[in-house]
């Protein structure tokens, strides 16, 4: 191998990412493509869907311009303009504004009051990335033309099947033009080492299947780009990387093609594109786990990234009990040095959520964290695992006020009852659970409507064609061509709802210093001249997070239930879905459009983040609210279900904190945890950060499910951070 | 019953493996530095902090040391028999009671919380203060539960009580943690109010029990700072010695003198610099000490 100098050429590759020079001459300008687009737009109207996104997809590739940049073996720009992503949103108007309004309307008041959503999730996808690189992209094209070929013999070649394998086809063969396309490109500048290097792989890869880890590293990238930015099927995992790439490692060092640092320095040039290319929730990679565990490659991988200082990608970490704890201690010895890109996901509860959802045995053992930490069977699933959310401190303002929402003054849920009805503390919490079971039902339906035209708004060649499925049965991923093709809905705002449940609870019912229509009112107007009560509740009330058993077992109930409704409820592509425990950054969102409720909060004020305490509520400390979290039956939330955990820097410091963090993570997952993430930050120091952000450009804090720089974070987001870290300081009694 | 201040989950530095740690009421010393005031008194204490009172008049319903006079709440400390009663009702947190009555029985199932994480990081429970030995009868009562539910068990002590408390106890403790201030008396006593040699005694019979023992030299500039080499001395003829950690002083415990409205004993003393830390620890493992500072690392070399 030629030397290549990846300290030296590091700008011109982030560069070429970041602001890639075009060749005029290789291509025509975006304005040009997007008109051509349209012409075929017009010209193939009333065609099926496929066929018109499969030849839009192959004259983008044919005639978008290429990008110069002779210092990148991974070279693969090319400039589509998005247009293929832009279409698909004016096909999806088209609909809702179409063949969806009636139904879209039956579910739209709760959508509008922040009560639920259900959306068409063209995200959180990944290919079969063994499958990819075991057959290349002709081995992908033969397979189709095999495929389709068998089928016509058999004399069970559907309209709908040839459809498909035709537009894959399509679509397929104009990648392999692309790659020889960009060969020739890199052709153009024989003096420089990398660029020799791309047009050797880029045009192996136009013959045949990757061979060595470089050029596997390249058949992904371009993958990516095509997948991702062009046919707009956004990809959110590049999969269980040490695994996939682990033949190629090996092979590339035991025949010396390659040295240790040569493999290296390919991995840095990977990690730094991914870097470059700024994906605002970063772009996951998925380390260990499984039956084959944590190997050589996948510490090298760690390695490399960790010495790079980087925090995009960002790292979810397969955990089980044959995890090395050497590994696994190396990986909070980054946290600890302000790392925050990891997230901790439990094999054995994830596994055992999958299987709840009938995936087979064999197949859970093959999962990832697709996005943030949404479990997905890697080449069988697409888990749409954004599609619907239910806002469970909505529903306690909806169950205060007999379905009627008073935000936006309209009847949202059903008449669960009217405040001076409800008499006993059980019938305000059945009340709660059955406005849950409305909204589940209202997101259902609505994820539902736009399930029956996923098919035609979002067909995808590039992704489906990897899909071992969909090429046997001549069916696209998004008409159900998958082994699962499920969908999910995530409960976000439990610990508010718990803790609301639990304050009538008490001062309602027990202490009965109020009514519940009192109660009612107060909230209305915002706690208004409360001050005492709210105060009260704040300081005195159980809370989710501490360990308390009525908060915990109240979790529990809400928990399950929501479970029992939402999980492997069928859904209109052939699948079912999946209940997810996880916010993101949603909490703002839906928080502002939900009124002030019992537990204290405020109108407006962001809602619990994913299973996380109410902000400052979680008062006893890390292992308390390991503890609450852990005893959810989050085998029921297969969708994903995290908890944050912030820890002061001073807890976990030298040897005997990082131990005390493997510990805390052990025992997280030996009693059922299922996802977990650190930040390791304090009060003082945020502050300070907020104050001063050109000095603390480099503090890193985990969002939710991503990775992000303090100072780039919302006024809101900046002071949630700094009223958790108060929160944990508390704690700290003493030295 | 024993009287305790505190229950702090998930210690990570006080003892091995994930630790919680209840801390008992009462300190025979009365150490310049000390970072837990409301450990010193035996009885119940009132911590005040004004910033956080709301101004609700809660406290005053229940108790007339409160009252609420026109420039807001007023509390008559040199009336408070420390019941603790206000606290309960407080809304803003500006009150908190240290000296809860709690019988070893009672406590026990608060300590057991963590006993998983327990059994993972090789931790278990750490019994501080104050000076635990004060209420030794409790604290054996305690180890004793505590052992007899498999439980690892500390005794962080600062040394100073009769012989005969440690015997109470030390058959139902695997690790002791015991302080050492000074070696000289004169520095001794001018710190902390006492003399040492109780504590040097009791350092040497715990020692010859083959206790499993980790020492901790507070380290405070222009106070004992120029002991740590004599300590040193006196920590070499040990058997059972297993560590030594050099803890730099800090002023993070001055809001908490505050509250309890008694004045901070050295307000003009620095916190030590990393560097003298670096070096106290360098000094006494030159002296074949297994020194480390407060993360329990060794210094690289």
């Amino acid at each position: 191998m030629r030397k290549l100098d990846f300290a030296k050429a590091r700008p011109e590759i982030e560069r070429g990412i970041t602001q890639p020079e075009w060749d005029c001459a290789s291509g025509m300008p975006v304005s040009a493509l997007l008109e051509e687009c349209r012409r075929i737009e017009t010209e193939m109207s009333g065609e099926p869907r496929m066929r018109v996104k499969a030849r839009m997809f192959a004259f983008l590739l044919d005639h978008g311009q290429l990008a110069k940049n002779p210092y990148d073996i991974f070279a693969d720009r090319l400039n589509h303009g998005g247009i293929l992503g832009k279409i698909r949103l004016e096909w999806k108007k088209q609909a809702e504004d179409g063949a969806l309004k009636d139904a879209m309307r039956d579910t739209q008041a709760g959508c509008d009051a922040g009560a639920w959503d259900g959306i068409a999730d063209f995200s959180h996808t990944a290919p079969d990335w063994d499958r990819l690189l075991s057959l290349g992209v002709p081995g992908i094209l033969r397979a189709l033309r095999d495929a389709m070929a068998a089928q016509a013999e058999k004399g069970c070649l559907t309209e709908r099947a040839q459809i498909f394998y035709e537009g894959c086809i399509l679509a397929w063969e104009a990648i392999l033009r692309l790659l020889r396309r960009m060969a020739g490109q890199a052709r153009a500048f024989p003096d420089e080492p990398a660029s020799c290097m791309a047009a050797e792989m880029t045009e192996a890869l136009a013959l045949r299947a990757p061979r060595t880890f470089p050029e596997a590293l390249k058949l992904i990238s371009v993958y990516y780009m095509l997948q991702n930015d062009v046919e707009a099927t956004m990809l959110r995992s590049l999969g269980r990387l040490d695994q996939h790439l682990l033949r190629f490692y090996r092979d590339d060092l035991h025949s010396g093609r390659y040295t240790p640092e040569e493999l290296d320095e390919m991995l840095r040039v990977f990690y730094c594109r991914i870097n470059a290319m700024n994906h605002p929730n970063n772009l996951p990679i998925c380390l260990g786990g499984g039956q084959k565990g944590v190997n050589e490659l996948t510490e090298r991988m760690r390695k490399v990234y960790d010495d790079m200082g980087l925090y995009c990608p960002k790292m979810q970490v397969r955990v089980d009990a044959n995890t090395p704890d050497d590994f696994l201690k190396r990986v909070m010895d980054s946290i600890c040095r302000g790392n925050s890109s990891y997230v901790f996901v439990n094999d054995a509860v994830v596994t055992s959520g999958l299987r709840r959802l009938g995936v087979s045995e064999a197949d859970t053992d093959n999962y990832v964290p697709v996005g943030c930490y949404e479990p997905m069977v890697l080449g069988k699933e697409l888990p749409c695992t954004c599609a619907g959310t239910v806002n469970l401190s909505k529903m306690i303002e909806l169950a205060m006020n007999d379905g009627w929402d008073p935000v936006a003054g309209v009847q949202i849920g059903p008449h669960t009852g009217r405040a001076e009805t409800l008499a006993q503390p059980e019938d305000f919490e059945r009340a709660v659970l059955d406005q849950i079971g409305f909204a589940v039902k209202q997101t259902q339906a609505r994820i539902r409507t736009y399930e029956t035209v996923l098919g035609d708004l979002n067909p995808s060649p590039v992704f489906s064609a990897t899909m071992e499925s969909c090429v046997n049965r001549g069916e696209d991923a998004y008409w159900g061509g998958l082994v699962y093709n499920n969908s999910s809905i995530n409960c976000i705002g439990l610990a508010g709802a718990v803790d609301s449940i639990m304050a009538v609870r008490r001062v309602v019912y027990e202490e009965a210093r109020l009514s519940l229509c009192q109660m009612r009112d107060l909230l209305r107007g915002n706690w208004e001249g409360a001050e005492p009560l709210r105060r009260h509740i704040w300081e005195h009330c159980s809370k989710y997070g501490n360990g308390d058993a009525d908060a915990d077992a109240c979790a529990a109930r809400l928990c399950n239930f929501c479970g029992e409704r939402i999980n492997n409820v069928p859904n209109a592509r052939g699948g079912v879905f999946r209940m997810g425990l996880f916010s993101i950054d949603w909490v703002f969102g839906f928080g502002k459009k939900t009124g002030a409720t019992p537990d204290g909060r405020l109108a407006e004020e962001p809602l619990s983040k994913n299973l996380c305490a109410v902000m400052g509520m979680d008062k006893s400390g890390p292992t308390a609210l390991v503890h609450s979290v852990t005893m959810l039956d989050l085998s029921r939330s297969a969708n994903g279900a995290v908890l944050d955990l912030l820890i002061h820097p001073t807890a976990v410091q030298g040897e005997a904190g990082r131990n005390a963090m493997l510990a805390l993570l052990r025992t997280f997952c030996r009693r059922g945890g299922q996802c977990l993430q650190f930040n390791v930050l304090d009060a003082e120091q945020l502050k300070r950060a907020k104050q001063n952000p050109e000095k603390y450009a480099s503090l890193q804090v985990r969002v939710c499910g991503w990775n992000a720089f303090f100072v780039n974070l919302s006024d809101a987001e900046q002071n949630m951070f700094i009223r958790q870290a108060e929160g944990e300081e508390s704690c700290e009694a003493k030295l | 019953m024993g009287r305790i201040f505190a229950i702090k989950r998930f210690e990570t530095h006080d003892g091995d493996g994930i630790r919680t740690t209840l801390f008992l009421k009462g300190c025979p010393l009365r150490c310049k530095w000390c970072h837990n005031p409301e450990g010193l008194s035996a009885h119940g204490q009132l911590g005040y902090l004004p910033a956080r009172c709301i101004g609700c008049g809660e406290c005053a319903a229940v108790c007339n040391v409160h009252g609420m006079g026109k420039g807001g709440h007023v509390f008559r400390r040199e009336l408070c028999v420390g019941c603790g009663k206000c606290a309960k009702v407080c809304l803003g947190g500006a009150l908190n009671f240290y000296g809860e009555e709690i019988s070893p029985e009672d406590v026990l199932p608060r300590l057991m919380e963590d006993v998983d994480f327990y059994q993972e990081s090789g931790g278990g429970v750490t019994l501080s203060g104050g000076e635990p030995m004060m209420q030794s009868d409790f604290a054996r009562d305690i180890f004793r539960l505590l052992k007899q539910n498999g439980v690892h068990t500390a005794l962080d002590t600062s040394g100073f009580a009769p012989w005969k408390e440690y015997e109470k106890v030390l058959r139902w403790v695997d690790l002791v943690l015991y302080d050492v201030k000074a070696a000289d008396e004169d520095v001794h006593v001018a710190c902390t109010g006492r003399s040492n040699r109780v504590i040097l005694e009791n350092l040497r019979k715990i020692d010859a029990m083959g206790k499993v023992l980790d020492v901790r030299i507070p380290y405070v500039p222009d106070m004992n700072d120029g002991q740590i080499g004599k300590i040193g001395e006196i920590l070499r003829t040990l058997k059972s010695l297993r560590g030594v950690k050099v803890l730099p002083y800090h002023h993070y415990s001055t809001s908490k003198y505050a509250s309890l409205g008694i004045e901070y004993p050295i307000p003009l003393v620095q916190s030590p610099s990393p560097e003298a830390i670096s070096e106290a620890v360098a000094m006494l493992r030159k002296m074949g000490l297994n020194a480390t500072d407060q993360t329990g690392d060794a210094p690289a070399q």
